[in-house]
């Protein structure tokens, strides 16, 4: 049934991210032979991208989505580029048309000042273009249609020949661009739409805090993850199926991680995300004596079948809240028919391993709780580190975080600290145009970052 | 001696030396005496006076010559827009400076017109035959710099393979160093607030351009106003605030404790004396102190401690004065080479201490608006005394480069509701290079630009 991550091909029951239109719209989707995405005012089947290498470009076909005319091995690196420089052309010509077009009038001297706007360049009415469309017309040849009858297009410059082009084919010809949901994408899809789901959790500052917080091979990660499971599958994908993440919380309740169904990860990594309670973590520290071991075995016994009927609990809730949230475009769209049951991850964390852990203590720490006082939940699970373990603090606000590390020094449970506010400025790259993107997100939230050590006293 | 809002410059006035575009800028102030240290030359500056604002020098022996250029452009544009026109001037050089910063892409598309490119080139200091013992016999016979950079054009072995751009930005370095240009440029508030936070900006507690008129608009500082002004910025702000309000109104420079806050900035704007006469200082312990009414038998204690005041006052002004002469030519050159400080002329004197009628009129009928700008105080301790000299529906603006203190304070203000439509900003400010076909943001920029509380005081009995 699941094939392994890396596969450059998609399969059944696969999640993809489909790019509709460079960006204008982004939706997750779990592929299936029943499952459809409307676009436009059309209901397309996701059957034909079953079996396709990620990074295809798809066109409208009818009820169907149909490879566009593109061949070769490197088809997703070039589609990419090409998206890239499509989108930087549009950055260019929408913000700066005027400009364009003085460049431009040094060439020839068409400009647009003489063009009306007025409703009455374009001689094809809506009627003709439906006529064209049952007689099995392409969106190409609409476009090409409507160009013939237009009026003025002859007379625009070409940057402004170039964007009636671009935007008729979004409505005509609608381009679907299927990418493979890495922590990158997803992070950046989810920032784009919904950026309060993940905590205004910039693709900068993941990265940052999976640098900081040191993951790699063979770690185990304790993760405290408020951010709907991005960073658990962020960690879980770095991690590669070496190592754990422990996702933990406070309470009894756990937190979501819908999130991390759409990475596609394999069963071995899946295995490898874990929950726990941070009670459990912190309340078994000591080594009960011989006489109480059978009262604890009955406690122990009794949280864990609480916490199965919490899990299934949350499990419904995790399947209406995927179908709820797959569509991160403007319109709505029918939900997936059927949902295929994705890999399980986060099973409760066996005592064995909660054992080693409290003997060794975790590799590092990442903390992205933005609805939690920060300072009371780290002078908790802080102690649950090894010694010279590094870790990272994500808040969108500052003061929590500075509170936290005047408190850190105060106790002296940490060395190293230090709070970054990461800084991102995107470029667009062109022959002759080289320069910062028109538009920017200029806040990135804040990291606290340092190295627990020995408190013994 | 004084004229202001003059186009011409005056002896004893203060100016913005803008030298080879941006790259050092000095305040000076002109006389017959003065002289400016630029390359290994002291300028004199005596050819100045009498300059509009806005010409272009350039370095001719030991004087400054207006270059030739703008002669012709200066007498093509008349009445008051020579300044605006040189600024645009300067506003074009520096974006094709901006250029410099991607130069394999302008080479690119050169190459689509001709097939030069500079991968050919090495650099390995042979490359230019003359000597410095020949560009030094040069400018003994006279030569210009223009001659200097044509003959190093003529004798470099590589320059004609050079990309155009590449042509054109070695000809840049090379008019630098042996043609250098200088700018006369007025001193406003905006260019002495560019040109502090580009060279000194704790001096002036990080206060960026457009947070300053931010600060100002949020103040709303208009003709006729009495504006209470906490000034830990050097002065940077009350010349601002004066220069808008022109000779109305007044501007209250108040500080806690004896001793005033430097005001050495005020002097660069030259002001006139009218305007000077509008800027006064008083403690804030002036303002709050006597706002209950003195019964008759305290008045004449009242009266022998305002005298006895008064002189400690006199005292510690003219200490701060001594201070202040020091302290303007330790900064006066804003570069990272020093000069010769220039000869101080006393400048019309402003931050007169405030006469008590006109303290006892504010205290009947509050200050028009606030405006705090002090970084080394506690915001909230602050506000809490100097608030209520505000009149009811007053706005009140304050700076901090920090945001926790403003926080503080906003929500004290709102627990003792002595304020309504508190807001905290954090200006953006993004500068974009205009020209044909390549307009987009500058390359470079300042994320950061403090942060402003503003609301509105109202009555709190």
């Amino acid at each position: 049934m699941c094939e392994s991550s890396s596969s450059r091909v998609t399969w059944e029951g696969c999640s993809v991210l489909l790019d509709i239109n460079d960006g204008d719209r982004l939706v997750f989707a779990r592929l299936s032979p029943a499952a459809k995405l409307k676009i436009g005012n059309k209901n397309c089947s996701l059957q034909p991208l079953i079996g396709c290498p990620f990074g295809t470009v798809f066109q409208v076909d009818g009820p169907f989505l149909s490879p566009a005319q593109v061949n070769g091995n490197n088809a997703e690196e070039v589609r990419d580029g090409q998206v890239s420089v499509e989108s930087r052309d549009k950055v260019n010509n929408d913000n700066n048309p005027e400009e364009v077009r003085d460049g431009r009038a040094n060439v020839d001297s068409r400009d647009n000042r003489a063009l009306v706007d007025n409703n009455t360049a374009q001689s094809l009415t809506g009627e003709d273009i439906e006529a064209m469309r049952r007689q099995g017309a392409g969106g190409n040849e609409i476009i090409e249609a409507l160009i013939a009858n237009s009026a003025t297009f002859e007379k625009k410059t070409s940057f402004s020949q170039e964007k009636y082009r671009l935007k008729k084919q979004k409505k005509y010809a609608p381009k679907v661009l299927m990418r493979r949901p890495v922590a990158r994408s997803i992070c950046e899809a989810y920032f784009k739409k919904y950026p309060s789901k993940i905590g205004f959790l910039r693709v900068d500052t993941l990265s940052l805090l999976l640098s900081m917080g040191n993951v790699s091979s063979n770690s185990d990660i304790l993760v405290v993850d408020m951010v709907g499971g991005l960073l658990t599958g962020a960690v879980a994908e770095r991690l590669g199926g070496t190592g754990f993440v422990c996702n933990s919380y406070i309470g009894q309740a756990p937190y979501s991680m819908d999130i991390v169904r759409i990475f596609n990860l394999s069963d071995e990594i899946c295995k490898r995300i874990v929950r726990s309670p941070i009670s459990d973590l912190l309340s078994q520290k000591e080594s009960p004596e011989q006489t109480l071991q059978p009262d604890d075995a009955c406690n122990v016994e009794s949280q864990s079948n609480d916490q199965i009927s919490a899990s299934t609990s949350m499990e419904d809730i995790s399947h209406s809240s995927e179908n709820g949230i797959s569509d991160l475009g403007a319109e709505n769209t029918e939900p997936a028919k059927e949902v295929w049951k994705a890999p399980k991850a986060g099973e409760r964390a066996q005592k064995e391993i909660i054992d080693l852990w409290k003997e060794n203590g975790f590799s590092s720490l990442i903390i992205a709780a933005p609805e939690l006082d920060t300072w009371t939940l780290v002078r908790d699970i802080l102690p649950l580190l090894a010694d010279s373990a590094p870790f990272a603090i994500y808040h969108q606000y500052l003061q929590p975080l500075a509170t936290c590390m005047h408190n850190l020094q105060l106790e002296k449970m940490a060395i190293g600290l230090q709070i970054t506010e990461p800084w991102l400025r995107e470029y667009q790259v062109l022959p002759s145009r080289t320069h910062p993107c028109m538009q920017m997100s200029s806040f990135g939230g804040y990291i606290l970052s340092g190295t627990k050590i020995c408190s013994t006293e």
